[in-house]
C-alpha cells in the first residue's frame, strides 16, 4: 500500500509524532517495570494484613491477596508523572492533557480502593462521575489559557484549540460529526458506566487484565493510525502505551491460576484509563469496539435480569462448579445470560478455558477495532 | 478444550451485529441527516415533524437493533444448551463473584 493514503501528516506534525512515539516506549517501559516489581511486594504486604479473596472457582478454594490493582494505580500515575514533567517543556497541550489524566485516574483509583476498604455501596456510580470533572474543567481551563475569549459553557465559538478532548467525535466512512453538548453528558456518564462494566468481567484469572491487555494493545494501534491520518494528537499513543504496560505486567501475576486479585481498585483505574484514552485520544470509534465483549456481558446481563440490580442480591448464579473442577452453565431461565454463561453454551469448560475463550473473542474484536480504525481514514468518508 | 464452534458462531454473532450498526450509522449520516421538509411545507410545526422523524427512524433502528442482538444471543444460548452434552456430575455450588 503506498505511504501516502497512510500518512497524511507532514513535517511538524510527522516530527511531533516520531517524538511521540519514543515518549510512548518509555511510558510503556516505566508503567510496565514499576508494575511488575510492586505486584509481589503489594501482594505480600496484604497477605500479612489478610486483605485476601476466595478463589471461589477452584475446589480447594485458595485463598488469593486481593487488591492488587494497586500496582496498576501506581505505576501508571508514575509513567504518567515523569512524561507530564517531560512534556512541561516539550508541548504544552499534550502536557494539558497528560495532568487531566493523571488527575482522573488518581480520583478513580482512590474510588476504588475506599471501595474495596469500605464497600461504597450504590454510592460508587456517583462517586464515579468524579473523574469527569478535571477533564470538564480542564477543557475550559486550558482553553481560556491556551485561547482566551473563544470558548464557553454550551458552545465552543470560532476555532478555538480544544486542548483535551474534541467534542466532534471520528465516525468510520463519515468523519468528524458534531455532539458539543451531548460530548459533555457522555463524558459525565461514561465513568461509572465503563468502570463497572470492566469490573463485572473480573471473574476469573485474567479474565480482565489479560483481555485489557489486548485492547490497549489494539488501541495503540488505532492511536498511531489516528495520528497518521491527521485526526488526533498523539496523546492516545502516550496513555494506551502507559495503560498497555502496566496490564501486561499485571496479567502476567493475574493469569490463572492466579497468584493475586485486582480488587475494585484495579478495575476501576482500568476502566477509568480506557475512558480517558477514548476521550482525550479521540479513539472513541475504536475503544466501542474493542469492548464488545463487555458491552455484551454488561448487555445482556441487564436484559435477561431487566433492571438494575447488585450482584450480590442475584438470586439465580449464572454458573455452576461441578464435581470435577469445570464450570457449567446454568440451566434456570431465571439466571442471568451473562458472557460465561453464553460461552459455556457449548458444555463445560475449566475456568482457563473459560479465559481462554474470553481471550479469542477479544482478539476477534481487536480485528474489527483495526479495521474500524482504517475505515475513519479521511480517503474512505463517502 | 476450548468449544471452538461455539466460538465461531458467537464471532459471526458479533460480526452481523458489528455490520447493522455500521449500515445504522451509514444510513443516518448519508439520508436521515439530509432530509428536510416536504417542498412547499414550511412553518415551526413542519420543522418539529422533520426533527421528530430525524430523530425516531434512527431511535427506531436502535431499538430494534439491540432487540435482535438480544434475541439472537438467547436463540444461539438456548439452541447449543439443548444440543450439547453435559454428561459431568453436578455438585451445587454457589460461585458468589459471579
Amino acid at each position: 500500500m503506498e505511504l501516502q493514503f497512510i500518512v497524511l501528516i507532514s513535517g511538524g506534525e510527522f516530527l511531533r509524532f516520531i517524538i511521540s512515539g519514543i515518549f510512548a516506549g518509555i511510558g510503556f517501559a516505566i508503567s510496565f517495570v514499576t508494575c511488575y516489581f510492586l505486584v509481589p511486594i503489594i501482594s505480600n504486604w496484604m497477605k500479612k494484613r489478610n486483605i485476601v479473596g476466595i478463589d471461589v472457582h477452584k475446589k480447594d478454594k485458595p485463598k488469593i491477596p486481593e487488591r492488587g490493582g494497586l500496582s496498576i494505580l501506581i505505576s501508571v500515575l508514575v509513567a504518567a508523572s515523569i512524561l507530564t514533567i517531560i512534556y512541561m517543556f516539550v508541548d504544552i497541550i499534550l502536557f494539558s492533557q497528560l495532568l487531566v489524566f493523571l488527575v482522573s485516574i488518581l480520583l478513580a483509583g482512590i474510588i476504588g480502593y475506599l471501595d474495596d476498604a469500605i464497600d461504597l455501596g450504590t454510592l460508587k456510580p456517583f462517586l464515579l462521575i468524579l473523574p469527569c470533572l478535571p477533564i470538564i474543567g480542564g477543557q475550559f481551563i486550558f482553553a481560556q489559557l491556551f485561547n482566551p475569549g473563544t470558548v464557553n459553557l454550551l458552545n465552543i465559538v470560532g476555532d478555538p484549540i480544544l486542548p483535551i478532548f474534541n467534542p466532534q467525535p471520528v465516525i468510520p466512512l463519515v468523519g468528524r460529526f458534531s455532539i458539543y453538548t451531548l460530548y459533555f453528558v457522555l463524558v459525565i456518564l461514561v465513568f461509572p458506566i465503563l468502570c463497572n462494566g470492566v469490573n463485572m468481567l473480573d471473574v476469573y484469572n485474567g479474565s480482565m487484565s489479560g483481555t485489557m491487555s489486548i485492547n490497549f494493545g489494539v488501541i495503540l494501534i488505532g492511536a498511531i493510525f489516528f495520528v497518521l491520518f491527521g485526526l488526533s494528537s498523539p496523546v492516545g499513543i502516550l496513555l494506551s502505551a502507559i495503560m498497555f504496560g502496566s496490564t501486561l505486567a499485571f496479567f502476567r501475576f493475574n493469569k490463572y491460576p492466579a497468584r493475586v486479585f485486582s480488587g475494585n481498585v484495579g478495575s476501576i483505574t482500568i476502566g477509568a484509563g480506557m475512558a480517558l484514552i477514548a476521550m482525550e485520544g479521540g479513539v472513541e470509534a475504536i475503544c466501542l469496539i474493542v469492548l464488545v465483549p463487555y458491552i455484551i456481558n454488561g448487555f445482556q446481563m441487564l436484559a435477561s435480569i431487566g433492571r438494575l440490580i447488585e450482584g450480590k442480591k442475584i438470586k439465580a448464579r449464572p454458573v455452576i462448579l461441578l464435581k470435577d473442577g469445570r464450570i457449567k452453565a446454568n440451566p434456570d431461565p431465571k439466571a442471568p445470560l451473562t458472557l460465561t454463561r453464553i460461552v459455556l453454551a457449548g458444555g463445560p469448560m475449566t475456568e482457563k478455558e473459560i479465559v481462554k475463550s474470553f481471550l479469542y473473542l477479544t482478539f476477534f474484536c481487536a480485528i474489527l477495532a483495526i479495521i474500524t480504525a482504517i475505515l475513519c481514514n479521511p480517503i474512505f468518508v463517502l | 478444550m476450548v468449544n471452538k464452534k461455539s466460538l465461531v458462531i458467537l464471532m459471526g454473532i458479533i460480526t452481523v451485529i458489528y455490520f447493522i450498526i455500521i449500515a445504522i450509522v451509514l444510513l443516518y449520516f448519508l439520508y436521515i441527516s439530509q432530509l428536510v421538509n416536504p417542498p412547499g411545507r414550511v412553518g415551526p410545526l413542519w420543522d418539529l415533524i422533520t426533527s421528530g422523524v430525524k430523530l425516531l427512524i434512527p431511535g427506531v433502528s436502535v431499538l430494534g437493533w439491540l432487540y435482535f442482538w438480544n434475541l439472537l444471543i438467547r436463540m444461539y444460548f438456548w439452541r447449543t444448551v439443548k444440543t450439547s452434552n453435559a454428561g459431568a456430575e453436578e455438585e451445587e455450588e454457589d460461585t458468589p463473584e459471579e
